[in-house]
């Protein structure tokens, strides 16, 4: 699914009450800032923005699907309302192991790397559990 | 403070759950951090922290 339409769909998520979306997102926004994928310093300034990160991989993660970046323009990222940190930070995540690129940098299908998936998938159990 | 007694991503993760104010100041995220770079991959220790419970 499309970067973009992944991250409007995370974002409407964190919207709702769905608590174990919210818990998945704090999951994988402490693993993204663990390794400095997103970085650890001015999270009160852009707070908002690591979490619609985390979110957007949430999503990817519930929709079993690819997250798919066909453009890196900073122009396209303006035009839908989105920082152009946003490919850095997918990058870093690439680099640090967490997502998979078969191009090396967020560009083309992303797959989410096992970290990810098995936290996502534990936070899910975790969740089952205590219902 | 060496590897052995800087906390795992786990600890974090209580942490969260029981003060979620204090895990989400920027002092905290910058441990993690620094956690992460001293520890490795074994920073992520989930295998072991679910044996524990």
């Amino acid at each position: 699914m499309n970067l973009f339409s992944l991250l409007q769909l995370g974002e409407q998520r964190l919207q709702s009450n769905d608590v174990l979306f919210h818990s998945q997102a704090d999951v994988v926004l402490g693993i993204l800032r663990s390794t400095g994928s997103i970085p650890s310093k001015r999270t009160s300034l852009n707070g908002e923005l690591h979490r619609a990160v985390a979110a957007a991989l949430v999503a990817a993660y519930d929709e079993d699907t690819t997250i798919d970046i066909t453009v890196r323009r900073a122009e396209t990222f303006h035009a839908y309302g989105y920082s152009t940190k946003i490919i850095s930070y997918l990058d870093a995540a690439i680099a640090n192991g967490l997502l998979t690129s078969q191009t090396g940098k967020a560009k083309g299908r992303l797959h989410l790397g096992p970290v990810l998936e098995d936290y996502l998938a534990d936070t899910y159990f975790s969740h089952i559990r205590e219902a | 403070m060496d590897n052995q007694t800087l906390p795992v991503f786990s600890d974090y993760q209580a942490l969260r759950r029981t003060n979620p104010n204090s895990y989400w100041s920027t002092k905290t995220q910058t441990e993690m951090s620094r956690a992460y770079k001293l520890h490795g991959p074994s920073f992520f220790d989930l295998g072991r922290s679910r044996a524990k419970r």
